[in-house]
C-alpha cells in the first residue's frame, strides 16, 4: 500500500500546485444574475 | 464553488483548465479558461438534468463531484456509441474499477446469467436499482464453482444497454439509505428519455479461435485436443462428432432501437426501447471429458419503455419496465462411455446440452408531486419477475434405456419481488447553507418457487419403465449391461444400476417443489446538512422487519470538506445487512437411491428442514456489514481525480457448505445446506484519475486511469463442531477470494475529431489462485493435506489486455466503429485437466473468449 499512499499525495500536491484564480459572473439568457450556479 | 447572489464566482484552477457552469434545468457551459483572469458567463435554459445524481444522495442538488460518498456516473449512450461491448456487465467491467463479471462454463445456470460483483464481495451484496427503484433479483443460485457460489444475483443483461440513459455506481454501503443487499455499492440504472430521435445499432462481432495452449502432455487418444485442429466439436449435431476447423466462433448479432415521442406540452415523455441479441457458442481448448467447454449460446429479445406524464405544473404520473426473454444454451460434460451411455441412442457417447428459456418482466409505476410547502411526495409500486426454466437436450435418462427421449422439460425456479414506496423530502436553502430532509416507508413481497420437470427428467424407472417407489424391488433395477444383455460389474463384483434422470441436469421432482413467500417493511429518514459551504454532513438511519428472520437498524454518517475550491476530502461510516434470499432459505436438491427398496436420500436440504436442524445448523439470517470510506476528490477542470479508501467488515455471510456423510439420520445419505458461515474482511483502494484536453477547435485528446485495490481475509468459519474441511474448506475459500484479483488496473487513451475518433485502453488483472479437483482427491495419494493443497493450487499470473476501437462518422445520421477486444488475444495461464470448467483454464480474470473483433453502424435519425 506504500506506493498507493505515495500516489495519493503526488496528486494530492499537484493539485494544490496548479491553481490560478480566475471570477466573472453568470447571467441567464434574460440577462439577470444567477446564484447557485456550480462552477468547478 | 457555486454563485452568489449577484451571480459572482472566484475559483483557483490552472490556466490551461476548463471551467464548467451548471445549474438545474439550464444547459451545462464548459470554458477553456486560456490564462484569462475574468470570465462572464450566459447560461442558457435547457432540460439538461445530467449533473444531478440520483443514488447515494437523496438531495435534488448534489452533483457526482461534491457527494460524500463515491459515486461514478457512466455515460452510456456515449461508451456505447465507442465500444464494441454489447452487454451491461461487460461495459461495466470496462468502467468501474472494482466491477468484475465473466462468463461462466460448466456450471449449469451460471452458464446464463453472469455472476457479477464489486470490490470482490458476493453477487447479492451490491444493490441494483433502475431510476432509483429496487430491481428485482435473479431466481438463480449459484451452486457450482463459480465466483458468488450460494449467492444470489441481480441478472444485469436482462436490461438493454440501448434504454440506459446512464448508470450511477455509487461505491459505499448504503442500506441505512435503500435497505438490503447494499453492502458492496448500489448501482442505479438512469433510462433514456429522449423524444423526437431514433438512435440505435446494427454489431456484428465474432471470436479467433487461436487459443495458443500446450497440449504435448495430453496427446495421447487425442485426450487434451478437443477443440484445436481437426477436432473441434460439431455443434450442428447433438453427440460426439467431429465437425469443421474454425479459425472464428461465437459469431454475435446485436440489432438495437430506441425512439422516443413527446406526451403533452409539459415536458411528458415515452421512450421504448427493443434489442435482439444472437450469440453462438464459443468451444475452447479442452479434454475428451468436456468436449463442449466455451460460453454459453444466446438469443434474446428485450423490450423497455420509460413513461413520464405531467398530469399538472407540480405532479407528473410515471411508468417504466420491460419484457426480456432469452434462449439459452450451453454444453454440460461429455458422456464417453459407461452406465450413463446407451449406444442404440449415442453409439460414441454423448455431449448434453443445458438449454433455458429466461423471463424477466418488470413494471414500475407511481406518481411524482410537490406540494405547496415544497414536499416533493413520490409513491410507486414496482413488480418484477424472474422465471428461469431448463430444458436439456441431446441427452437421456439412462434408466429408460432404448426408449429414453432425448429431451427433456427439467422444471425450474423463479422469484417475484412487489414494493410499494412512500418517499417524501424537501430541500431548504434557507438553512444552513442549504438542507435536505427525506423520510419514508417500504414494503416489500417476494415470492420463490421451484417447479417440477417432466417425469422423466427427475425419475429412476425399473425395469418395467415404471418409476420406483418404496415398494419396488431391487430386482426389478435396471442395470448396466453389454450387447449380449450380460451384466456389467464394477470392481467389487457388483452390478451397476443405470442412473436416473436427464444426464447433464436432473430435473426437479414434485418433491423438490416449493411455494414460499415472505414481506418486509421498512422505515428511513436521512438528512444532508450544508453546515457551510465547504462543509456537508449527511445522516441516514432505516428500520426493516422481515416476517422470517426478525429487525434490523442500520445508520449512516457521511461528511465532505472542501478543502480548497478544486479539492473535496469525504469520508463515511455506515451499517449494513443482507437479508437471506428465499433462494438460500428454501432450495433444495434431492438424489434419492433405493437401495434394497429402502429409499436412501442425498440432499441439498433446505434450512428449515429437520436434517438441516440435525447438523446443528440454525435458521438463516442477515449478514451484517460494517463499512467505513475515506478519499479525496480533485477536478482543475481538465484534470480530475478521485481516490477512496474503504474497509468493508462482513460477519455471518452464507455460504453453501460442502457435503457432510449423515450415518444417524434414517434414509438420508449425505447432505448439504446454506448457513452463517463466515466472516470477511476486505481493505481497497479505488483511484480514478482523468485527464482532458482540447487540442483546437474540432479535437480533443483524453486519458483515464482507473485502480482498484482490494485485499479480502477470511477471518472466521463459524463450523461450530462440524469439520471445518467440509464445511467451508480450502477450495472453497480460494473461490471465495477469487472473486476479485488483488489489484485491477488500467489505463484508457481517446482521441476525437469531428469526423473520427480512437480509443485504446489497456486493462491488467492480477495473479489469481483457485484449488482444482485434487482436493476431492485422497490427501494420502500426494504424501499429505499440505502437499494436496500445493498440487491444486492453480495459480493465474498477471495478465494485461488491449481494446481497440476506431469510429468513423459518415453523415450527421451515421457512424461506423470496427474494433477489437482483447487485441492480442491474451488468455489466462493454462492448466491441467483438473480445472472446474473441465478446459485448460477456468473463467478468471478477463475470461477465456480470446481475441473479439467486431464492426457497429450507429444511427441517429
Amino acid at each position: 500500500m506504500k506506493y498507493i499512499f505515495t500516489l495519493m499525495l503526488t496528486v494530492f500536491s499537484m493539485s494544490l500546485c496548479l491553481a490560478q484564480n480566475v471570477s466573472g459572473t453568470v447571467k441567464d439568457s434574460d440577462g439577470n444574475p444567477m446564484a447557485g450556479v456550480k462552477c468547478y | 464553488m457555486q454563485t452568489d447572489f449577484e451571480g459572482r464566482y472566484s475559483i483557483s484552477v490552472s490556466g490551461t483548465a476548463t471551467l464548467v457552469f451548471s445549474y438545474v434545468g439550464s444547459n451545462t457551459q464548459e470554458i477553456p479558461v486560456n490564462n484569462r483572469t475574468t470570465i462572464d458567463v450566459t447560461l442558457g435554459d435547457g432540460v439538461s438534468l445530467e449533473e444531478v445524481v440520483l443514488v447515494g444522495s437523496r438531495s435534488p442538488k448534489r452533483t457526482s463531484l461534491d457527494t460524500a460518498v463515491a459515486i461514478d456516473v457512466i455515460d452510456v449512450s456515449e461508451v456505447t456509441t465507442q465500444l464494441g461491448k454489447v452487454e451491461i456487465n461487460e461495459l461495466l467491467q470496462y468502467a468501474a474499477p472494482s466491477f468484475n463479471a465473466n462468463k461462466q462454463s460448466g456450471s449449469d445456470g451460471a452458464d446464463h446469467i453472469d455472476p457479477a460483483s464489486l470490490r470482490g464481495l458476493g453477487p447479492d451484496q451490491t444493490l441494483v436499482l433502475i431510476n432509483g427503484k429496487r430491481r428485482h433479483q435473479s431466481s438463480l443460485i449459484n451452486l457450482f464453482g463459480t465466483r458468488g457460489r450460494g449467492n444470489t444475483g441481480t441478472d444485469l443483461n436482462a436490461i438493454p444497454a440501448s434504454s440506459i440513459k446512464r448508470i450511477e455506481i455509487l461505491r459505499d454501503g448504503a442500506s441505512a439509505q435503500y435497505g438490503s443487499d447494499a453492502i458492496a455499492g448500489v448501482i442505479n440504472i438512469v433510462l433514456k428519455n429522449d423524444t423526437d430521435v431514433a438512435t440505435g445499432s446494427v454489431n456484428y462481432g465474432f471470436y479467433s479461435t487461436n487459443a495458443d495452449v500446450d497440449t504435448s502432455a495430453f496427446q495421447e487418444d487425442n485426450y487434451g485436443l478437443w477443440n484445436t485442429d481437426g477436432f473441434f466439436l460439431d455443434t450442428e449435431r447433438d453427440g460426439n462428432a467431429i465437425g469443421k476447423n474454425k479459425n472464428f466462433d461465437g459469431g454475435s448479432l446485436k440489432v438495437t432501437a430506441n425512439y422516443g415521442v413527446k406526451v403533452g406540452n409539459k415536458g411528458g415523455y415515452a421512450n421504448f426501447t427493443t434489442e435482439y441479441l444472437s450469440k453462438n457458442h464459443t468451444l475452447r481448448p479442452t479434454f475428451d471429458f468436456r468436449k463442449g467447454f466455451g460460453e454459453a449460446a444466446i438469443d434474446g429479445f428485450n423490450f423497455f419503455g420509460n413513461i413520464a406524464v405531467p398530469v399538472s405544473d407540480k405532479t407528473e404520473v410515471y411508468a417504466f419496465g420491460g419484457r426480456n426473454y432469452r434462449d439459452t444454451n450451453a454444453y454440460a460434460f461429455t458422456r464417453n462411455d459407461g452406465e450413463r451411455v446407451v449406444e442404440s441412442i449415442y453409439p460414441n457417447g454423448y455431449t448434453p446440452r443445458i438449454t433455458s428459456i429466461i423471463i424477466d418482466n418488470s413494471v414500475v409505476a407511481g406518481v411524482r408531486t410537490e406540494t405547496a410547502s415544497g414536499w416533493k411526495v413520490d409513491i410507486s409500486n414496482t413488480y418484477g419477475i424472474n422465471k428461469f426454466n431448463y430444458y436439456i437436450k441431446g441427452t437421456l435418462n439412462a434408466s429408460l434405456v432404448d426408449v429414453s427421449p432425448t429431451d427433456f422439460d427439467a422444471g425450474g425456479h423463479s422469484l417475484s419481488q412487489n414494493t410499494i414506496n412512500f418517499d417524501v423530502s424537501k430541500y431548504y436553502d434557507d438553512v444552513l447553507s442549504g438542507m435536505n430532509l427525506a423520510f419514508g416507508a417500504e414494503y416489500r413481497t417476494e415470492n420463490f418457487l421451484i417447479f417440477a420437470g417432466e417425469e422423466g427428467s427427475w425419475a429412476t424407472y425399473d425395469i418395467n419403465g415404471v418409476p420406483f417407489n418404496a415398494n419396488t424391488p431391487d430386482s426389478s433395477t435396471v442395470n448396466y449391461m453389454d450387447a449380449n444383455g450380460d451384466l456389467i460389474l464394477d470392481d467389487d463384483g457388483n452390478a451397476i444400476p443405470r442412473p436416473r434422470g436427464s444426464q447433464g441436469f436432473p430435473g426437479y421432482a414434485p418433491a423438490n417443489e416449493v411455494d414460499r413467500s415472505r414481506s418486509n417493511i421498512s422505515l428511513y429518514a436521512d438528512g444532508e446538512f450544508d453546515i457551510t459551504d465547504a462543509f456537508l454532513v449527511s445522516l441516514a438511519a432505516r428500520f426493516e422487519n422481515y416476517s422470517d428472520f426478525g429487525s434490523t437498524i442500520n445508520g449512516k454518517l457521511a461528511a465532505r470538506l472542501k478543502a480548497t475550491d478544486n479539492i473535496n476530502i469525504r469520508g463515511s461510516v455506515s451499517t449494513g445487512f443482507r437479508a437471506p434470499s428465499l433462494a438460500q432459505i428454501y432450495y433444495n436438491l434431492r438424489f434419492t437411491n433405493f437401495i434394497g427398496g429402502v429409499a436412501s436420500d442425498q440432499l441439498l436440504s433446505p434450512n428449515n428442514s429437520p436434517v438441516t436442524a440435525a447438523f446443528g445448523i440454525g435458521p438463516l439470517h442477515e449478514e451484517k456489514a460494517f463499512n467505513a470510506a475515506l478519499g479525496f476528490t480533485a477536478n482543475f477542470g481538465q484534470f480530475s481525480a478521485t481516490i477512496d479508501g474503504y474497509h468493508i467488515n462482513v460477519k455471518d455471510r452464507i455460504v453453501l457448505t460442502g457435503t457432510f456423510e449423515a450415518p444417524d439420520i434414517e434414509g438420508v445419505d449425505t447432505a448439504q445446506f446454506f448457513t452463517n458461515g463466515v466472516d470477511t474482511k476486505t481493505t481497497g483502494l479505488d483511484v480514478i484519475l482523468s485527464w482532458k484536453a482540447n487540442l483546437g477547435e474540432d479535437s480533443s485528446f483524453g486519458a483515464t486511469f482507473l485502480g482498484n485495490f482490494n485485499d479480502m481475509k477470511i477471518d472466521k468459519v463459524l463450523n461450530g463442531s462440524l469439520d471445518e474441511q467440509t464445511f467451508f474448506g480450502e477450495r472453497d475459500k480460494a473461490f471465495l477470494l477469487a472473486s476479485a484479483p488483488d489489484n485491477k488496473l488500467s489505463l484508457s487513451l481517446n482521441y476525437n475529431k469531428k469526423w473520427f475518433d480512437a480509443g485504446l485502453s489497456f486493462t491488467r488483472f492480477s495473479e489469481v489462485h483457485l484449488l482444482d479437483f485434487q482436493t476431492f482427491e485422497d490427501a494420502a495419494d500426494y504424501g499429505g493435506f499440505a502437499q494436496q493443497i500445493i498440487a491444486a493450487t492453480d495459480t493465474y499470473g498477471a495478465k494485461m489486455v488491449t481494446d481497440l476501437n476506431l469510429g468513423f462518422k459518415i453523415s450527421d445520421n451515421l457512424k461506423l466503429n470496427v474494433g477489437s477486444n482483447n487485441l492480442f488475444n491474451v488468455y489466462p495461464d493454462q492448466q491441467d485437466d483438473w480445472t472446474e470448467g473441465g478446459g485448460y483454464w477456468d473463467a478468471v480474470q478477463m475470461g477465456f473468449g480470446g481475441s473479439y473483433y467486431y464492426a457497429k453502424i450507429n444511427y441517429r435519425f
